[in-house]
């Protein structure tokens, strides 16, 4: 259970997140809507035990992560929480399969290659392994940051604007990729967007509007 | 895959700058090492060569002149002393030892030295092979002699007049190697040693030569001068010279009273190895700092270079860096990653430059004579190389405090603000 109480976010008096608080169980997705410059980042930011709240406090199972020494609270974070970017932002110096061995290596976790190269396999990217990113198309990027995030077996995946700067059917195969990946490893998405798009794809799961 | 891998990959990714810098710090360490090399053993050989000899008596001219070629044999001497004189010097109540020296002669490069056995001694020096000479036209040579000749004992070979090589050809008197002496790290090394009667007879007939030709040249003039050459003979045995003494003081006293005597009272000079070398080493160390001083420049500007560059990287990746905090990275991991990044190029650069510098005094030592005669070798240890190499990878790793320090800082929420 991802509990979140009463956070508000403050830079100068300004309230950029103003006293928000849900509870999101385990395995249950939730989307977290609004326009541009609504905090959506910033929330995710809280989520993800990055920027510390003004006030409130989030909690993944009896663990409140604004709690934890700043050090394990990074590990935490590497060992429980995936987090997927708009522009997926993989390492452009790494190849393909350190991109995805660096999600283990950053968090502390050993690097189960067996397990790389399953996922590898199953997503259709085996043969790019050594392969630099800036040779991978729109389709193959967002696979392997889906893998890079999971690999982990993290039991929050946190997506920030993951369809903006996709068109339909690629849109399609990520939220498809995500919510089956999601199922496999019993993860909960917790995706922060404006994509009207996306809401199709969720209509039974949890929506958070700012 | 670990955090080695990670900063090499972005050294790889902006190879051009990498190799630069690399480079700029393997010549700034690679400057300073040969020359800390050449010193260390220029040093250790001049001290070595010149141990136990407080002062050299010899013909008026330059003092370090006669020092460096009746020590190190790397000159020319200034000129001949007259053996009468000399010997009446070693009877000086203020000296020790005087060991006599005349040069002159070579074979292929290397000096041919008549002296005595006390010559020997002062080296402490063994024989590998044979014996000392017995008769005139007899030698020892040095092991680096013995090495690059390949003469043995009983071979025979004929010295060469001058100091260098190319002179004319002493064909008529060869010498016989009848020992040879094991390796003392100092000059005797790569002379030839020989009895004073040697380079006395071979410069006799020498000159009996010279007179025989100018006879056959001019018939007349010869039989006007007929009774001046038998009294020529006469001279050249009662006037025998040597090309200096090498003395050794009975007390220090002796240091500040004895020059004093010879260079008032003879028509000769007293030069003091240990000061002369000193003027030298002072002279040499004016260019000595100049070069390490444009070394250093070059470490500055690398270390400069390596700065701005792990400056803009971190800079450019700042992304990067804020990807590996989301993914778990402590600011520690981050800060690590460029301080690695900085430590591969510097101890890179530096490895690289320590090894050329060595290399580089190794050919020099081999394939050069002036090195050669010094006794240079790259494969030595040098106490102050290892404390540059150790100053230089302590500055490298504080140059790389700065860009490391500001990756720690990355503002995360702000990159990924910008990243989304």
């Amino acid at each position: 259970m991802l509990t979140c109480s009463n956070i508000s976010y403050k830079i100068k008096d300004e309230a950029i997140i103003d006293n928000i608080s849900f509870n999101l169980k385990s395995e249950d997705h939730l989307l977290i809507v609004g326009p541009s410059g609504s905090g959506k980042t910033t929330l995710l930011c809280l989520l993800a035990g990055l920027t510390k709240p003004t006030s409130g406090e989030v909690k993944y199972e009896e663990t409140n992560i604004y709690e934890l020494k700043p050090e394990d609270r990074d590990q935490f974070r590497g060992q429980n929480l995936g987090i997927i970017f708009q522009n997926f932002h993989l390492i452009k110096s790494l190849n393909v399969y350190q991109n995805i061995a660096l999600a283990s290596q950053m968090s502390g976790n050993e690097i189960n290659q067996k397990q790389i190269n399953h996922y590898l396999k199953e997503l259709g990217l085996e043969e790019k392994a050594k392969q630099k990113t800036s040779t991978l198309s729109v389709g193959q990027s967002q696979r392997l940051a889906v893998i890079r995030s999971f690999i982990n077996k993290p039991r929050w995946i946190l997506c920030d604007e993951p369809t903006s700067a996709l068109d339909d059917e690629n849109t399609d195969q990520l939220l498809i990729l995500l919510k089956s990946e999601a199922k496999k490893n019993k993860s909960s998405l917790i995706i922060v967007t404006h994509d009207k798009r996306v809401k199709a794809y969720f209509k039974n799961d949890n929506i958070l509007e700012l | 895959m670990n955090l080695f891998t990670i900063s090499l990959s972005y050294l790889t990714s902006r190879l051009q700058n990498s190799i630069l810098n690399i480079v700029m710090m393997a010549a700034g360490i690679m400057l300073i090492t040969i020359l800390l090399l050449f010193g260390y053993q220029a040093g250790q050989r001049l001290t070595s060569d010149s141990k136990g000899i407080d002062a050299v008596i010899g013909a008026k001219g330059s003092p370090l002149q006669l020092v460096l070629s009746t020590i190190y044999h790397i000159d020319i001497p200034t000129g001949n002393i007259d053996l009468k004189i000399a010997n009446k010097i070693k009877k000086h109540p203020q000296i020790k030892q005087a060991i006599p020296i005349s040069l002159g002669d070579s074979y292929k490069g290397f000096r041919i030295v008549g002296t005595n056995l006390s010559y020997i001694k002062h080296f402490k020096a063994s024989f590998d092979t044979g014996n000392l000479w017995q008769d005139s036209m007899e030698a020892v040579i040095g092991y680096d002699v013995a090495k690059n000749t390949n003469l043995k004992i009983g071979d025979r070979f004929a010295g060469s007049h001058g100091l260098v090589q190319g002179g004319e050809v002493h064909g008529d008197e060869t010498y016989k190697i009848v020992g040879i002496l094991e390796p003392t790290k100092t000059v005797l090394d790569r002379l030839i040693i020989t009895s004073l009667d040697s380079v006395w007879d071979i410069h006799d007939h020498h000159k009996k030569d010279e007179d025989r030709s100018k006879r056959h040249e001019n018939d007349e003039e010869e039989h006007e001068h007929h009774g001046h050459h038998d009294h020529k003979k006469e001279e050249l045995e009662e006037d025998k010279e040597i090309t200096a003494l090498l003395i050794n003081y009975k007390n220090k006293m002796a240091a500040i009273t004895f020059p004093r005597y010879i260079n008032k009272n003879t028509n000769m000079q007293a030069a003091s190895p240990s000061f002369e070398i000193s003027r030298l080493i002072k002279l040499i160390g004016i260019g000595k700092d100049s070069v390490i001083l444009f070394g250093g420049f070059l470490i500055i500007l690398s270390l400069s270079s390596m700065l701005i560059g792990l400056l803009n990287s971190v800079y450019q990746r700042r992304y990067d860096l804020a990807i590996f905090r989301t993914l778990g990275a402590s600011r520690k991991k981050v800060f690590l990653i460029v301080i690695i990044e900085g430590m591969i190029i510097s101890i890179i650069g530096s490895l690289v430059g320590l090894i050329a510098g060595h290399l580089a005094i190794e050919i020099i030592g081999n394939y050069s004579t002036k090195g050669a005669e010094l006794g240079l070798t790259g494969f030595i240890f040098v106490p102050q190389i290892f404390i540059l190499w150790s100053a230089i990878l302590i500055l490298c790793l504080v140059t790389g405090l700065l860009p490391a320090i500001r990756a720690y800082k990355t503002d995360i929420k702000e990159m990924l603000t910008h990243v989304t």
